[in-house]
């Protein structure tokens, strides 16, 4: 794998669809789907704002109702509800490097209740599922694909970056996906196929590591 | 404004190629202050930032001094809309002492003899039908045997890990790597034994990563955090932990951290009489110099000239020939993903130097004729896989969300093995870097504009390795295998050009010293010196030409400085 292997495949061919093009490319290195959608100025370099002042709790309910379906924990392992991924998302929202995204959500998460005619939360999963096939298809008034995208990878980074950030509680995604978690030493038996590495389920939090911003 | 003493040597930028500089000027003798926009880090900050989100994916730490403020901005070709980077995004460059050569990949490649003459070789095989259109590749004005002895200086300084001779397709070297490959690992064994049954060539990647102790660093430990990382451990040879201390040993360096270069300076005569910089409180401070040496990251050196304008220079500084920005390059990477179903295959692991590569399919290895494109890609299998990178590449008949999506993740999330290369990228007239006219950085300053995409020879070549790495994939006992078409990745850690060296100053900025044509007492080193790309990372050549120029500058440092 080259340096940005695993940020760098993207792209529209002739196999994907457009659909697929815009949420693959939402993020990769390369591509600028979320850029576009978000607007043009530069990153913003001021500090957090407080944690967790984002969104209202009624948008929060919204926010989990939709996080429960992208990734269920309904199966008896857990999902994006179980990990915090809403914690995460929301803390997030309140930091400089997050905020312009806030307005998407906060028209998002309405055009999609008025979408559910009220409550997008007291659809039935199955008429939650249906309507998000349509967002993801960008056939729902005032709820953007580019939204779509830009929550999947915010659902990717709170399942699966360090717990610190408030997601990936209790490691529920690094165990799903068979992250080991942080480990400083790999040894040759732990590098070979088929060897089943023990879950360090270390954080880099308890080394002194801090959230970056 | 406070105004300095004048120094011997400014370095603007001490990464890569400035670390390697300021080594070499200082062991000779000459005073080098180096001005570095970014803080200096140790290992010990480093161990608290094994953080995926933190380091790659949208946050980059290591960026937060400069450059995550001034991301480029992009437009594929010339009246296209210009767009604008947001996170997530991986953005590979870093501001501290060492640069990024502190969190590269550390792949440390030597070129290929061809890779110099890349023209010549070209049209004396294929002929001149065969340059693709608005091509503008030339040849390098030095040889392969001209950086010899440079390369080997840097391996033999640094530590660098791999065995001579052990890909056919090398150039003569003087001598071995001065450490034995770093270990292998399972995906590796296994792309090895495909390769060899395909009748490819493979060998173990030379890597700027120790796989034993050298001058008193320990060997590496494969954490899975490497590329986009500084080594908690010390065992990645980045000038921080190399050159840079031992060029300080001679007394002749002082390194001035968290001050940022806004301007260099001239004089009447148009030569370059130092810097202004805005220094640690936030005070512009001029650095007077006998001479300057520009030596940050590809975008910054072509911005930092054009941001240099005098009445001697009304576009720029070393610009009256149009030639800053021109002939931008960058990687793209072909990749293609395999299933191998119910074993671990342990990607979450190692470092990316890691691995096992194949030269059959790059530069001039391979005849060309009848594909329709020419050179190509170095192609590898390393591990350093993380799960939030992880969680993103699933195959186009999987959806991104639900339940099929989780079950997906959990049958085969650490079971994917990745075939991937680095494509050489022609050089183009269309492809160039220029100031953004309407964004700034939060100092006002203009940020770079990218005007770039990928043309017809790389889609052709992109296209021809994606089979091939599928290939390789199948033979390796994929039971499903995906990617995704060439795209250009615009922005990118291998970026080149814009400041290219030759002969000529009608289509050059430096001479084959890489001292600008137009003034005398002013180098630039870098990547953005490469005529060409070739189908390897950079950093290898990188070293080895600021070496070949900071020896050059130092024996006629009487003639240059000012």
């Amino acid at each position: 794998m080259k340096e940005q292997a695993s940020n760098s495949e993207s792209g529209a061919g002739s196999d994907l669809s457009r659909r697929n093009f815009i949420q693959r490319s939402a993020v990769v290195g390369g591509s600028l789907a979320v850029g576009s959608a978000l607007g043009a100025s530069g990153l913003a370099s001021a500090d957090a704002a407080p944690a967790g002042a984002a969104l209202s709790a009624g948008e929060m309910t919204t926010l989990k109702a939709i996080l429960a379906r992208l990734l269920p924990g309904d199966d008896g392992t857990p999902g994006a509800v179980e990990a915090n991924v809403h914690v995460y998302i929301d803390r997030q929202l309140g930091t400089a490097a997050y905020a312009e995204a806030v307005p998407l959500y906060h028209q998002s998460l309405a055009a999609l209740n008025q979408a559910a005619h009220g409550s997008f939360a007291a659809l039935t999963a199955k008429q939650q599922d249906r309507l998000l096939q349509r967002v993801e298809a960008g056939s729902v008034h005032g709820v953007s694909q580019a939204f779509f995208f830009v929550l999947l990878a915010h659902m990717r980074e709170g399942m699966f970056s360090d717990p610190m950030y408030g997601g990936n509680a209790n490691f529920a995604g690094w165990d799903l996906i068979g992250y080991p978690g942080v480990k400083f030493v790999y040894t040759a038996p732990e590098q070979a196929i088929g060897t089943k590495v023990t879950p360090a389920h270390m954080s880099i939090a308890s080394v002194g590591g801090k959230p970056a911003r | 404004m406070t105004t300095l003493p004048k120094a011997d040597v400014v370095l603007i930028g001490i990464g890569a190629a400035g670390g390697i500089a300021s080594y070499v000027l200082t062991k000779a003798g000459i005073k080098v202050v180096a001005l570095e926009a970014g803080p200096r880090l140790s290992n010990a900050e480093f161990a608290k930032q094994l953080d995926e989100l933190g380091g790659y994916q949208g946050r980059n730490v290591l960026g937060a001094p400069k450059v995550n403020h001034e991301i480029p901005s992009w437009r594929p070709h010339v009246g296209a809309p210009v767009q604008h980077l947001r996170p997530p995004y991986a953005i590979l460059m870093a501001n501290l002492v060492g640069g990024t050569s502190v969190h590269f990949g550390a792949q440390f490649w030597r070129f290929h003899e061809s890779d110099f003459k890349v023209r010549t070789y070209t049209v004396e095989r294929y002929g001149t039908k065969a340059l693709p259109a608005g091509s503008a590749l030339a040849d390098w004005p030095v040889s392969h045997a001209d950086m010899e002895p440079y390369y080997d200086q840097v391996e033999y300084l640094i530590g660098v890990s791999g065995r001579g001779g052990s890909n056919p397709f090398e150039a003569p070297r003087s001598r071995d790597y001065p450490l034995p490959p770093v270990r292998s690992m399972g995906s590796a064994e296994l792309a090895t034994k495909a390769m060899r049954e395909l009748g490819y060539h493979p060998f173990p990647q030379p890597a700027a990563v120790l796989s034993r102790k050298f001058n008193g660093r320990p060997a590496c430990t494969f954490c899975d955090f490497c590329d986009g990382f500084g080594c908690w451990n010390n065992s990645k040879s980045s000038t921080l932990v190399s050159a840079i201390p031992a060029a300080e040993k001679t007394g002749k360096l002082e390194i001035r951290p968290n001050s940022r270069v806004m301007r260099i300076l001239t004089d009447s005569a148009g030569n370059a009489s130092g810097v202004e910089y805005l220094d640690s409180n936030g005070q512009m401070v001029t650095q007077p110099a006998a001479f300057v040496i520009l030596s940050t990251y590809t975008y910054e050196n072509t911005r930092l000239l054009l941001l240099s304008r005098s009445s001697m220079f009304p576009n720029g500084l070393a610009n009256n020939h149009g030639q800053v920005g021109k002939y931008y390059m960058a990687h793209y990477y072909p990749s293609a993903n395999g299933i191998f179903p119910g074993k671990p295959t342990n990607m979450f692991s190692g470092t990316a130097s890691q691995g096992v590569a194949m030269d059959d399919l790059n530069a001039d290895n391979f005849d060309h004729a009848g594909l329709g494109f020419i050179r190509g890609a170095e192609i590898g299998v390393s591990n350093e896989t993380r799960p939030i990178g992880a969680a993103a590449n699933v195959p186009p008949d999987v959806p991104m969300w639900g339940a099929a999506y989780k079950q997906w993740l959990r049958q085969y999330g650490n079971s994917i093995i990745t075939v991937s290369g680095q494509l050489e990228n022609i050089p183009s007239v269309h492809n160039f870097l220029d100031l953004d006219p309407t964004k700034k950085d939060p100092l006002g300053m203009p940020v770079v504009r990218v005007t770039y995409d990928l043309h017809e020879n790389e889609m052709r070549a992109g296209n021809y390795m994606l089979k091939k790495a599928t290939e390789i994939l199948k033979a390796m006992g994929a039971t499903k295998t995906w990617h995704y078409p060439p795209s250009p990745l615009a922005i990118n850690s291998h970026a080149y050009g814009g400041t290219r060296t030759g002969e000529d100053p009608a289509t050059s900025v430096v001479d084959p010293y890489l001292i600008a044509h137009e003034v005398r007492n002013l180098a630039v080193l870098g990547a953005s010196t490469f005529p060409s790309t070739t189908g390897f990372n950079p950093t290898c050549t990188v070293e080895a030409t600021a070496w070949f120029a900071a020896e050059h500058i130092a024996k006629n440092f009487h003639k240059l400085a000012v």
